[in-house]
């Protein structure tokens, strides 16, 4: 026997808890934009580049020895395109802002920097000189660094110029099985030919598993922003395995507190719902969206992915803009939800008339439905009462 | 008193090596300047050669035919408007010390015979070529024709000179008919396209009207247009009519805003040997690039509902932004 249906009429409603203004507002971001923004990844282009093989280690030894190229790989247009094009589409899609971690153990961080600060007027061979050693000494270190889980893969490091300006990135590329990494001999000089790299990335389906760019903040800067992306690092299962591109190699960390942005995205997407969308029924349907993809295991939220996913499409681009226009990530950034745990487990729908109507989300999702009639919201609540009061 | 040939011969050789130069180094620079402000033209050199300096210094009984001889190294520029003749003389007067200038259409009279188009007698600007300072000083003429008074200058020129010192009436009145229909076809020419692109359900050929210099710009190729006009009025149903009315401004305001960018791009992407990303050299990919910036969601639903994804997801990477194939 169905128990009792209660359906309200009032007023648009306000979903969630907006915060006092004050509270949300963040100071760790990059600038108003956010990092990615400065990044205009669009304007990326690879000078050149080198790859090494980084076996995988075998725990109780015996492992093979890494194969160091001792020069930059040639490079063609073609290629040249086909690498800033991976680039664009991973760290686009998938990039988190980064920063170099103080205290970290890594040698990536001041390989890196060390480079990005090389003068304009430092002569081509001297910086391809110190660019293949560099690249050689991160190989080493992914070598020294990575346990059995980790697999075989090249590590490809680039330079090139984005926006203008010096730009260096790391790739971990990873083939399906049977993928077989020879290095080939060029006047005394061991490195992968452009012949085999084309096969590699062209014909035998290569990936880019992760990827990373560095440049400085701005020109002038001492201080480096990146970008990395990593499947791995979008779940929170194994977190040590996931983590250890980011922090064990790169000696890197998400350039703002996870936990902060969490929070604040969190809180600007439920202002954003209140404020931004008109309608009853797709604010209540926005909101549940929003609770569960907090309450979600992803270990990343993509403010794309999320919009695209769950808001219609005229609402999407707006999310964004507002999103940036508060100085808080647009892209993808590491999920935190510490700081509102007890808040993303509870729907809340508050009206103007007074009326509130609170639930787990699960409790919400089977038995609250909200429309609009007539510029008025319906709640539509089926369930036993348990008492009044 | 007749030139001393031989001596000329001598005079005209010392100084060849320079006109060549500045021959090539003038098309060098209007090339570029006409790319790179989006008119769509031919621009093609020569240094004249001694034979024809030598005849031309006899003909015209110069006494010093170094010093008046002013086209040892001329420009031809084609336009295919009426209206960019006047484009190109603006850009000439920006890149080059004019020394002297003719307007055909000012200067001959309506019963006059001649050929039409724009002359200029131009200089290297001091100091505006990089390694070029020895060809600073040197005279240099450049015409400017559309494609038709280009013809006329060809025929004309076998016609008039043939038909001096005095032809008869009735065939001098045909010259000039058929000089007058040149000066009628290029008007209009450029008053129908004009009108066309005024036309209601008109549009995409506005668009691409606009698009075409600036593609022409960055690009300096030429594209399909059939196919340009085919996606563009796909791309046109995502503005607004109080977007489309201020369309040009739209693009303009974007183009400026990311010329470097777009500049890269191309650059990167114009030698290869392979066309891998079909839309990029298609002037309707810099519309795309405005509309990912936007709004990538509104141009991601409209597009998937007549051309294959990937094509726009290959000009999202390019652009640098992420591609969603959800929602």
């Amino acid at each position: 026997m169905m128990g009792p249906l209660i359906q309200l009429v009032v007023a648009q409603p306000l979903v969630g808890r907006c915060p006092p203004e004050a509270s949300w507002r963040s100071s760790h971001f990059l600038g108003p934009q956010g990092g990615n923004e400065q990044m205009e990844l669009g304007t990326l282009l690879i000078e050149a580049l080198i790859v090494h093989e980084v076996p995988a280690r075998v725990v109780r030894g015996g492992s093979p020895p890494p194969q160091l190229s001792d020069i930059e790989c040639p490079l063609d247009d073609e290629l040249r395109n086909f690498f800033a094009a991976r680039m664009k589409e991973t760290l686009a899609s998938k990039g988190v802002d980064v920063a170099f971690a103080d205290g970290a153990t890594s040698p990536l961080p001041d390989l890196v920097t060390g480079l990005l600060l090389t003068t304009t007027e430092t002569p081509e061979d001297v910086l391809r000189d110190r660019f293949v050693e560099a690249s050689r000494r991160m190989a080493q270190h992914l070598y020294e660094t990575q346990t059995g889980q980790n697999s075989t893969g090249l590590l490809t490091a680039v330079r090139g110029q984005i926006d203008g300006h010096r730009c260096f990135g790391i790739l971990k590329l990873q083939k399906e099985e049977g993928a077989r990494f020879q290095l080939q001999t060029i006047k005394g000089h061991q490195t992968f030919t452009l012949e085999r790299i084309k096969q590699l990335m062209l014909t035998d389906s290569t990936r880019v598993f992760k990827a990373s760019l560095f440049t400085l903040a701005q020109p002038g800067s001492e201080t480096p922003v990146g970008l990395v992306s990593d499947e791995q690092r979008s779940h929170f299962s194994r977190r040590e395995v996931a983590d250890f591109f980011l922090g064990a190699f790169l000696g890197c960390r998400p350039a703002t507190d996870p936990d902060t942005t969490t929070k604040d995205v969190f809180y600007a997407t439920e202002d954003f719902i209140n404020t931004g969308v008109t309608e009853s029924g797709k604010k209540a349907n926005y909101q549940l969206a929003l609770l569960s993809e907090m309450n979600s295991q992803l270990g990343q939220f993509d403010p794309v992915r999320f919009a695209a996913q769950h808001f219609e499409i005229g609402d999407r681009q707006p999310y964004l803009r507002n999103l940036r226009e508060q100085g808080l990530p647009d892209h993808t950034f590491d999920k935190d939800t510490t700081r509102i745990e007890g808040r993303i487990q509870q729907m809340r729908l508050e009206f103007e008339e007074g009326l509130k109507i609170t639930g787990g989300r699960d409790a919400w999702e089977a038995n609250v439905h909200v429309t609009e009639e007539n510029g008025r919201a319906v709640a539509r609540v089926e369930g036993q009462i348990r008492r009044v009061g | 008193m007749w030139v001393d040939i031989p001596e000329l011969e001598q005079s005209f050789k010392r100084d060849q090596e320079r006109y060549v130069r500045l021959a090539k180094v003038a098309k060098e620079l209007l090339s570029e300047a006409t790319r790179k402000t989006g008119i769509r033209c031919e621009v093609s050199s020569r240094a004249k050669d001694l034979e024809s300096f030598v005849k031309k210094a006899f003909r015209k009984q110069y006494a010093d035919p170094m010093r008046q001889i002013r086209d040892r190294a001329g420009v031809r520029i084609i336009v295919t408007y009426e209206h960019q003749v006047a484009l190109v003389a603006k850009l000439i007067r920006e890149i080059f010390e004019v020394v002297a200038e003719e307007d055909k259409h000012e200067t001959l009279s309506a019963d006059k015979l001649g050929y039409l188009g724009h002359h200029l007698d131009v200089q290297l600007l001091p100091g505006s070529t990089q390694g070029a300072q020895e060809l600073e000083g040197l005279p240099c003429e450049i015409q400017v024709h559309t494609k038709l008074q280009n013809v006329w200058a060809e025929v004309s020129h076998e016609l008039i000179y043939k038909a001096r010192p005095s032809p008869p009436k009735m065939i001098e009145r045909r010259i000039l008919r058929l000089q007058t229909f040149v000066e009628l076809f290029d008007e209009e020419v450029t008053r129908a396209r004009k009108e066309i692109l005024a036309l209601p359900g008109k549009d995409a050929a506005r668009l691409l009207e606009n698009l075409d210099q600036h593609f022409y710009r960055f690009a300096g190729r030429d594209y399909d247009s059939e196919l340009s006009l085919q996606i563009l009025s796909t791309l046109g149903t995502l503005f607004d009519q109080e977007e489309l009315d201020r369309i040009d401004q739209i693009i303009d305001v974007f183009i400026t805003i990311h010329a470097e960018r777009l500049q890269l791009l191309y650059e990167a992407h114009r030698n290869l040997q392979e066309p891998v990303e079909l839309l990029l050299f298609q002037p309707e990919a810099l519309l795309v690039f405005e509309r990912l910036e936007h709004d990538p969601f509104i141009l991601e639903e409209e597009w998937a509902k007549h051309y294959p994804p990937n094509l726009l997801e290959q000009l999202a990477i390019m652009w640098g932004k992420p591609y969603q194939t959800v929602g």
